[in-house]
């Protein structure tokens, strides 16, 4: 393998085959790849950057020709080149040759074996761009590492030949059973998708998740939660507020609040619910549905405060219900 | 005398005091909740006079915000203190609004006492993972635009825009199918340069997610991706993004601005330091309350809550990321370019002057939906060809023949101008070209060879290659010199003959001496002659003109319009 490499190269940069002396050693952050020299290395930079003078039309005849044919020449020994490269394009926000580079890159990268190449690419791709417009197709690109490695991991201990089974072909059951049980990346993509399925299993899984994960996880599942509630009609809304989940309880609350006026009145027992996000939402949906009236409670109120509380909105209900 | 002064000036001064008491109240003191008043807005009756008000951002007054009774074309900005002053209100129940850079526009009714318009700012952050809306009507789905906006989506849906991701054209030359979908009908970017598809993504279905497998085949695009340029798409964009006009494409060349999964805080949250997630626009299901959508637009009274304005939408760089552009190294789209140097842009016209020219039809932008009447002149249209592709090129052209008697002979002098274009004459893709073919006739109705003056090349098709005329085009050849060739096979060097702007293009054919007249005819071709024959495209072209001229009648010269 490292002598075909060492062949492509020289071909590619010489243009000539050279004398194969001894294989090359290995890349020591990309066993598959062979190590080159920082000239080669160089060079194949010099092939990118021409590839992007091209792509935007700073060549023109042989030249544009040649910068093309030479980059379509490259493989996956240019990984790192390509890495660096797709960069470059991404922060001078060209999108010719960024989506171009991308792709190429993607290919490589989709069917490699190479755990530390993987790790290298998702770690590299996009370094120094900063805020780009390109943002999503690096994210992307690095996503793709991601699920690669996940898949080449899951295959090597299993013993298994296939990685697991996509979520897009999973069912609703097997979905939220991974919601209980996945993890990192890989959970996301199932709640994703869960989130687009229909039935009660759905919005009891998103439920669970939010209560049952932290951080960005846990802030995934409620959003997923509440856009997938937002659907909902009202009468499911309704009866999700008596949910056992108090995940559930609070998105449904939220949704009235921005949806609903004529289910005011049942948002007013959750000011009295046992969770104190259930009681927040619902407070914060009536004082929306009521157009900046508060009538409380402060969080963290008594009993006595919750249960004034409670009175005057009731009161403020039966007024709405005469208009 | 003194004595009865004294009394006076402490009544007047007292009468001061007063009346700066209750002027501090009312440009001081923040509107106070009641309780009681619920859904109820307050009003005031009496007469109607001059209105005073002030915009404010939370307990912050808002200086320079541009305030209006809604639908009216007057303006005025408000004071570093927030205050504004209008003359008196069309109708009671007019309503002033307002709207600064940085916030959604908001709205009051003229008759509210005190008359506060609280404006909120925009969100921070463009949410990627927003959830376009459908435009198409569906009463099962009532946040889809063409349930409200049906005149503009009717205009849109027979648009360009519509058909971007879609339309046979494009279809054919992404995936070599001819326009009856069969497989393996000459130029093909899939199979010719399989890498660049994806780079067609940015403008023919900017809203095709990055982790779908369509960015890279539009074959597979569905939903609302498939609809191409569609509502929620150009209403999201809020500032032309960065990056280089012609080398950042289409959607990287926006700055999108989609609502987020967790708007921001309500004031009441505000105010305890605490937010809180709400509604989710991505839901497709949109609320009817603060923050559950944003939408971007040319006009800036729209108070519903949702949506901002932006001046991008009147001008030219708006349709920059689209249509100007460098792909695979050569400048296939150069409109944008084209305008900067035109007469029109000189004029300080933008290309919604002419393509979202007021058609006169459209009065409420929401009929029944809360729309309120306007003045049509003021509203744009969305086919933007209003009056069709053969009209809008009819209406800038022109066309001259001269006939004159020389030794042994006749020449014929023809002159062709755009006139009233803010571009190039054809433009956009860069296939499109212009015939002028100018053919000599003998009494017999024979053809009579041309002595001299130019011909048109082998890619004006078998039938006119060779024939007096001139083609304004800009013909592509690849690198061993076969022309017409893809862009994405193409040197980016080519000859470019189209006509400017404002500059006539004069051309001499000289005929045999029997002449009896010519024939002139201007041809509008979307495509390439073998390129069509081989994609079977029916509608390829347009007749702008086919004029006789006789001997005797020496000299012809019209608009086409």
């Amino acid at each position: 393998m490292n002598a075909l490499f060492t062949l492509t190269l020289a071909l590619l940069l010489f243009g000539a085959p050279p004398e194969v002396k001894s294989p090359r050693q290995p890349h020591p952050l990309a066993p598959s790849l062979p190590q080159l020299t920082d000239e080669e290395e160089e060079e194949l930079d010099r092939i990118i950057d021409r590839f992007i003078q091209a792509d935007i039309g700073l060549l023109r005849g042989t030249e544009a020709q040649k910068a093309r044919a030479d980059f379509e020449k490259l493989g996956p020994e240019a990984t790192f080149a390509l890495i660096r490269g797709l960069n470059r394009a991404a922060k001078i926000e060209h999108s010719c040759p960024a989506v171009l580079i991308a792709k190429k890159l993607g290919r490589i990268l989709g069917s490699t074996t190479d755990v530390e190449l993987l790790d290298f690419a998702r770690e590299n791709i996009g370094l120094g761009v900063g805020r780009s417009r390109h943002e999503g197709v690096l994210r992307e690109l690095r996503l793709a590492c991601s699920l690669r490695r996940g898949r080449i991991a899951a295959s090597a201990g299993g013993g298994a030949a296939v990685g697991p089974k996509p979520p897009r072909a999973m069912t609703v059951t097997e979905l939220a059973e991974a919601a209980g049980s996945e993890r990192g990346q890989r959970l996301k993509e199932v709640l994703i998708e869960l989130e687009q399925r229909r039935g009660d299993e759905v919005i009891a899984a998103l439920g669970t998740a939010a209560a049952s994960y932290e951080g960005d996880i846990r802030q995934l599942a409620r959003d997923l939660l509440t856009r997938h509630l937002a659907r909902q009609p009202a009468a499911v809304l309704k009866e999700k507020l008596k949910d056992d989940r108090a995940e559930v309880r609070r998105a449904a609350a939220l949704i009235i609040g921005v949806r609903e006026p004529r289910l005011a009145g049942d948002l007013i027992e959750l000011l009295a619910d046992s969770e104190e996000s259930v009681r927040a939402a619902a407070h914060q949906a009536l004082v929306r549905l009521s157009r900046g009236v508060d009538f409380g409670p402060r969080p963290n109120a008594g009993t006595a405060e919750q249960e004034a509380a409670i009175k005057k909105w009731r009161e403020w209900w039966a007024r709405q219900a005469g208009r | 005398m003194r004595g009865t002064r004294w009394p006076s000036l402490v009544l007047l001064l007292a009468l001061l005091a007063a009346a700066g008491i209750i002027a501090n109240r009312w440009f001081t003191a923040g509107p106070r909740p009641d309780p009681t008043r619920g859904f109820i807005p307050s009003r005031i009756p009496g007469e109607l006079g001059p209105i005073m008000g002030e915009v404010m951002d939370g307990d912050t007054p808002v200086a320079g915000a541009r305030v209006r009774f809604k639908g009216d074309l007057q303006s005025v900005l408000t004071d570093a203190q927030g205050r504004f002053r209008l003359p008196p209100p069309p109708t009671p129940s007019s309503r002033v609004t307002a709207w600064k850079e940085g916030y959604l526009i908001a709205g009051a009714r003229a008759d509210s006492v005190p008359l506060r318009i609280n404006l909120r700012r925009l969100p921070a952050e463009d949410c990627e993972r927003y959830a376009w809306v459908d435009p198409t009507p569906d009463p099962a789905a009532r946040q889809n635009c063409g349930n409200c906006h049906g005149e503009i989506y009717r205009e849109w849906a027979q648009s360009g825009h519509a058909r971007a991701a879609t339309g046979r054209h494009f279809r054919n030359l992404y995936d070599g199918t001819d326009w009856d979908g069969r497989p393996g009908a000459g130029w093909s970017l899939l199979d010719q340069h399989p890498d660049g598809a994806g780079v067609c993504t940015a403008c023919h279905a900017p809203t095709v997610p990055f982790d779908d497998p369509a960015y890279y085949d539009l074959r597979q695009v569905r939903g609302v991706a498939a609809l191409g340029v569609h509502c929620d798409y150009c209403h999201k964009v809020a500032d032309a993004g960065g990056g280089t006009i012609g080398l950042t494409h289409g959607r990287f060349g926006m700055k999108l601005l989609r609502p987020p999964l967790t708007p921001t805080p309500l004031p009441s949250e505000r105010e305890r330091g605490k937010t809180a997630s709400l509604l989710s626009p991505a839901s497709g299901e949109r609320g009817r309350g603060e923050g559950a959508q944003l939408f971007f637009g040319p006009l800036d009274d729209v108070d519903r809550g949702e949506d901002a304005y932006s001046p991008l939408y009147r001008d030219s760089r708006y349709c920059a990321s689209c249509h100007e552009g460098t792909i695979f190294g050569v400048h296939v789209y150069g409109t944008y370019s084209e305008w900067l140097e035109s007469p029109a842009r000189r004029a300080g016209q933008h290309c919604q002057h002419c393509h979202m020219a007021p058609t006169g039809r459209l009065t409420n932008l929401a009929p029944g939906k809360g729309g309120i009447e306007r003045d049509p002149g003021t509203l744009g249209n969305h086919l933007f060809f209003d009056v069709g592709l053969r009209e809008m090129l009819r209406d800038c052209l022109q066309v001259a023949v001269e006939l004159t008697t020389v030794a042994g002979g006749v020449r014929a002098d023809v002159e062709v101008r755009a006139e009233r274009v803010g571009h190039r004459v054809p433009t956009g893709f860069i296939d499109r070209h212009l015939l002028l073919v100018v053919q000599g006739v003998g009494p017999d109705g024979r053809l009579l060879p041309a002595r001299d003056g130019p011909t048109l090349p082998e890619a004006a098709g078998r039938e006119l290659s060779g024939q007096p005329g001139r083609l304004y085009a800009k013909l592509l050849k690849d690198f061993e010199g076969r022309s017409p060739a893809p862009f994405w096979k193409a040197d980016p060097s080519f000859v470019d003959t189209r006509l400017h702007p404002a500059q006539p293009d004069r051309s001499a054919f000289t005929f045999p001496a029997g002449l009896d007249h010519v024939r002139v005819r201007l041809i509008y071709r979307r495509f390439w002659q073998e390129v069509v024959q081989v994609k079977r495209w029916p509608d390829n072209e347009i007749i702008l003109l086919d004029r006789i001229v006789s001997v005797r009648q020496k000299r012809w010269s019209a608009a086409l319009r």
